[in-house]
């Protein structure tokens, strides 16, 4: 009885220091990070602060599932996690995050003009607007970033009138987004002068005189590219037919050649009005969002 | 329960040498069985949790290895740049400033590799670290194109680190060999290529080295003529005018670029020969790697 009381005893030591080697060994070493309860925020806070983001969610990613953390806790690894999200470019996942951050937590508030800057930045208007008509302010800087990017979503949905309407209560003495809110008006001007053109009339410019309805799109370079060669195809068969007949082998071979770059011509006159307009427009959005981010960045430093 | 003991393990608490050296333990437990990022939490955790800057020098040393290991060389730069040198001992300098110059050799970073290695010849006293750093140095300078300097810096290098008379002749034959002014790549000049393309068709292509290129750049080109000829002959004016010319002006034009684009591709060529030689020679020379 004693003996096997030893060899068991033995066996279970030598099963536990196993299970420590091949927990140690295994690729499910992961688990032993994220099994850990103890979570020192302040080491996530510096992960993220020297750009190790991917670290930083490898740590927070069992613990954002954790329901057993106190709420502060949660909506720090929240936020912790949205923000990682945000500097990865994420920001599908990032808005997730910072959904759920509770009010009352220090980091609500920045939390909140984030997420209305992600959602606008991925043209999510209606979300950013819901969110931002539900998001009450007191702090005279913070009341009008809200007004900022309230008027920013605005204007990105060619609001005009809510646009005017929200601009005409910014204060201009706030030092933050002075400089901005001034600038969105230039913006919208940008917006006016991105006209929607029409296609039907591109393609009529193009059928009439070659390369004419791309330098109505706003292509003015690629006209001149477009012209040439319908020219010098029209002119050789022209010369074909004056030459050799309309039944001539040149004639067919040259016609052919022309009829394919007039179409060809046409067609893309028509298409270049929605590409020059979209491409103009990412300009702004881009410009826009970049102006948009920079108080962001100005409030909450980093 | 014994699994638990982790990398986080000491979070939240002041860390002791002991703690250290344990948590040191486990990174380097998860290095060896290649879980880097893991690895690499650890170390920086210790970056984090010591106070003494040595301490951080050498878990950031050892997280950038964990970056040069899963290829990403420019997270290396990275993580390398925390790195802060006061009161530091030669050989942290050294190594930090070693692994800073690979991370960038290999991100072809080569002018900050450069300045890592410059900056470690200056800063550092002891001869022996200054001079393993020599290999590396030779790498860049070949990459910057600074054959010479190469030749100098792996001349020295084999003169400090071989004692046998005999065998650092041979070396030094060697090298002299490798960096004849006959082996060293030529390079030529890709705008002049665009020039000779420009005056004479297919003389660029040729400069290049590429002579059927030039052959069938030029004959294209004279088939754009012999059309715009022929067409004016058969009284097509307009078409020998617009469509020859045009096929002419298309190869002329295309010719040009291409010359210039040939060189660029023939230097290429020489200088990865040339570079990858001598990689090959610093790696498989007993002598000079020490065995």
């Amino acid at each position: 009885m004693g003996i096997n009381r030893t060899i068991l005893l033995l066996l279970i030591l030598v099963s536990i220091s196993l299970s420590v080697n091949l927990n140690a060994q295994t690729p499910d070493s992961l688990l032993i990070a994220s099994d850990f309860k103890k979570l020192d925020l302040a080491f996530i806070d510096f992960l993220i602060n020297n750009q190790e983001h991917e670290d930083a969610l490898l740590i927070l990613k069992e613990r954002v599932i954790d329901k057993s953390y106190q709420n502060s806790q949660l909506d720090s690894i929240y936020f912790y996690t949205a923000w990682a999200f945000y500097n990865l470019k994420s920001l599908d996942s990032s808005i997730i995050y910072f959904e759920k951050i509770k009010i009352g937590s220090p980091f609500y508030i920045k939390s909140k003009f984030y997420e209305h800057f992600e959602h606008m930045y991925l043209k999510q208007y209606a979300q950013a607007d819901v969110k931002l008509a539900q998001f009450k302010v007191d702090d005279s800087t913070l009341v009008e970033l809200k007004k900022f990017q309230q008027a920013t979503s605005a204007l990105m949905q060619r609001d005009f009138l809510k646009f005017e309407t929200i601009g005409n209560s910014f204060t201009y003495n706030n030092f933050s987004s002075a400089e901005e809110q001034k600038a969105l008006y230039k913006r919208k001007e940008e917006i006016l002068k991105n006209k929607r053109k029409s296609p039907l009339l591109a393609g009529l410019m193009s059928a009439v005189i070659p390369g004419t309805g791309k330098f109505y799109a706003g292509y003015r370079g690629q006209a001149i590219s477009a012209m040439v060669p319908t020219f010098i195809f029209a002119a050789a068969a022209a010369e074909s037919y004056y030459r050799a007949g309309p039944k001539s082998a040149q004639f067919i071979t040259a016609a052919s050649l022309f009829g394919i770059f007039y179409v060809g011509n046409i067609w893309g006159s028509v298409l270049s009005v929605k590409t020059f307009y979209e491409l103009r427009n990412n300009e702004i959005h881009n410009n826009v969002m970049l102006d948009l981010h920079i108080p962001l960045r100005r409030i909450f430093s980093n | 329960m014994l699994c638990l003991i982790c990398i986080f393990r000491f979070v939240g608490y002041s860390a002791t040498e002991a703690d250290i050296n344990q948590l040191f333990k486990r990174a380097d437990s998860l290095f060896q069985v290649k879980q880097y990022q893991l690895a690499g939490i650890g170390y920086d955790q210790i970056a984090y949790l010591s106070g003494e800057n040595i301490i951080k020098t050498k878990a950031l040393i050892k997280k950038a290895d964990c970056y040069l290991m899963r290829k990403e060389f420019a997270k290396a730069e990275v993580v390398l740049s925390r790195v802060y040198y006061a009161d530091l001992s030669d050989s942290l300098v050294y190594l930090s400033r070693y692994k800073t110059a690979l991370a960038s050799y290999l991100n072809s970073n080569f002018g900050e590799a450069e300045s890592q290695v410059i900056q470690a010849k200056s800063l550092i006293g002891d001869t022996n670290l200054v001079y393993n750093i020599y290999p590396l140095y030779v790498l860049i300078l070949n990459e910057s194109k600074k054959y010479a300097e190469a030749k100098v810096a792996l001349s020295a290098y084999a003169n400090y680190f071989i004692d046998d008379t005999m065998q650092l002749m041979k070396v030094q034959e060697e090298i002299d060999l490798i960096y004849h002014s006959s082996k060293i790549p030529f390079l030529k000049n890709p705008e002049k290529a665009k020039k000779l393309s420009m005056i004479l068709p297919g003389v660029g292509q040729l400069y290049a080295g590429y002579f059927w290129e030039g052959a069938l750049n030029v004959t294209l080109q004279l088939a754009g003529l012999g059309f715009t000829g022929l067409c004016i002959w058969q009284k097509y004016y307009f078409t020998g005018a617009f469509v020859g010319f045009s096929i002419f002006q298309k190869f002329y034009g295309g010719g040009i670029n291409r010359a210039q684009f040939l060189v660029e591709k023939r230097n290429h060529i020489k200088t990865r020969t040339f570079n990858d030689n001598v990689k090959k020679y610093l790696l498989d020379n007993k002598v000079l790697n020490g065995g």
